[in-house]
């Protein structure tokens, strides 16, 4: 028998990337509405290869605890809905940091908004892979023709029932 | 609400095969007392060629009435008598894993076929409680039709879902 498959441990590393992002996004912007012209402290180029370093470990971390066949059972089809309703909303948040238009940044913040870009990438595929499993549930089994029944999406079930109760089935 | 405790302890009565025109089927009949001290049937209609278990509840007092599924009992005592209900369907689902559901939330006085409001009460409970993983959930709301296909035996009988469509079409839609 194999281990139920764990979001546990990606959920926890989007969240905290995502919040680091939402940080610096908030702190760039800020100083950008404050004047047209970003003024760069010495300390700041001392700062960038640890931050370069930190997206990139994050990056990694998200890849490596994602899990490699994202198949769903009964036992973590919860855990799994509330990833991903979690990560759609963190990519939703996130989404700004892809219309920054970076030609007209200094160079040092290209190289810090280009590793959250690539951060921000690998959070919407891993969104895109569970969107994927979840898409299976509603396979179609056939029907008369004209269909009597008309199947209840999995995305609508789940919208429809408070989220804190656990299943029975 | 709707945990497996909160329902009342039931009991089996009687299990025969039923004839109604070319319609063969099992019924299980079963009882239980809810807190008003009122006795309650839960009759659940086994078709065999489908796995599919209709069910269906009355109270006791109502047993001679024609609109026994309709009358409405006003002792405010829901969500015991459904869990109930719902704690049967799982008697059946340990018995027989590939077994599908099914109901009729049926119409009150003054009230259409259309989505009754016993179906979206049972349809609300329904999404609770059994995910999209081992059923599958559709929806006749013309008839407020509710249909839980089990997704392991849809899986084995690629003709399953059109089978209890062409079924329910004959029994109750055109009768």
């Amino acid at each position: 028998m194999y281990a139920p498959i764990s979001l546990d441990d990606f959920t926890q590393d989007s969240n905290m990337s995502a919040r680091i992002m939402l940080g610096a996004q908030k702190r760039f912007l800020k100083k950008q509405q404050a004047s047209d012209k970003i003024i760069i402290a010495p300390s700041f180029y001392l700062a960038v290869i640890p931050i370069v370093l930190l997206l990139i470990y994050f990056r990694r971390r998200l890849n490596r605890n994602f899990p490699k066949t994202l198949q769903i059972d009964s036992a973590n089809y919860h855990q799994v809905r509330s990833a991903f309703d979690q990560l759609n909303f963190t990519v939703h948040q996130l989404q700004q940091i892809k219309n920054i238009n970076l030609q007209q940044l200094p160079w040092i913040i290209r190289i810090i908004l280009n590793q959250m870009r690539k951060l921000v990438g690998t959070l919407e595929t891993s969104k895109d892979r569970i969107h994927n499993a979840l898409t299976l549930l509603d396979e179609d089994f056939g029907h008369v023709s004209p269909p009597i029944f008309s199947q209840i999406k999995e995305a609508d079930l789940w919208a429809d029932r408070p989220v804190a109760y656990p299943y029975r089935y | 609400m709707f945990s497996k405790n909160e329902g009342y302890p039931f009991c089996p009565r009687v299990s025969r095969k039923e004839c109604d025109g070319d319609l063969y089927f099992r019924r299980h009949t079963f009882s239980f007392k809810s807190k008003s001290r009122q006795a309650y049937i839960v009759e659940v209609d086994e078709f065999e060629e489908f796995q599919l278990y209709v069910v269906k509840f009355y109270l006791k007092a109502h047993r001679y009435s024609k609109r026994k599924f309709q009358l409405l009992t006003k002792l405010n005592e829901p969500a015991g008598i459904i869990t109930t209900c719902i704690n049967i369907m799982a008697h059946f689902y340990e018995k027989n894993p590939y077994c599908s559901f099914g109901f009729i939330g049926m119409n009150s006085e003054n009230e259409t076929e259309y989505a009754t409001k016993r179906y979206r009460v049972y349809q609300k409970v329904m999404c609770r409680l059994f995910s999209p993983v081992q059923f599958l959930h559709f929806e006749y709301r013309p008839k407020s039709a509710y249909l839980l296909l089990n997704r392991d035996y849809a899986e084995t009988h690629s003709n399953l879902m059109s089978d209890i469509e062409q079924f329910f079409n004959k029994h109750y839609i055109l009768s």
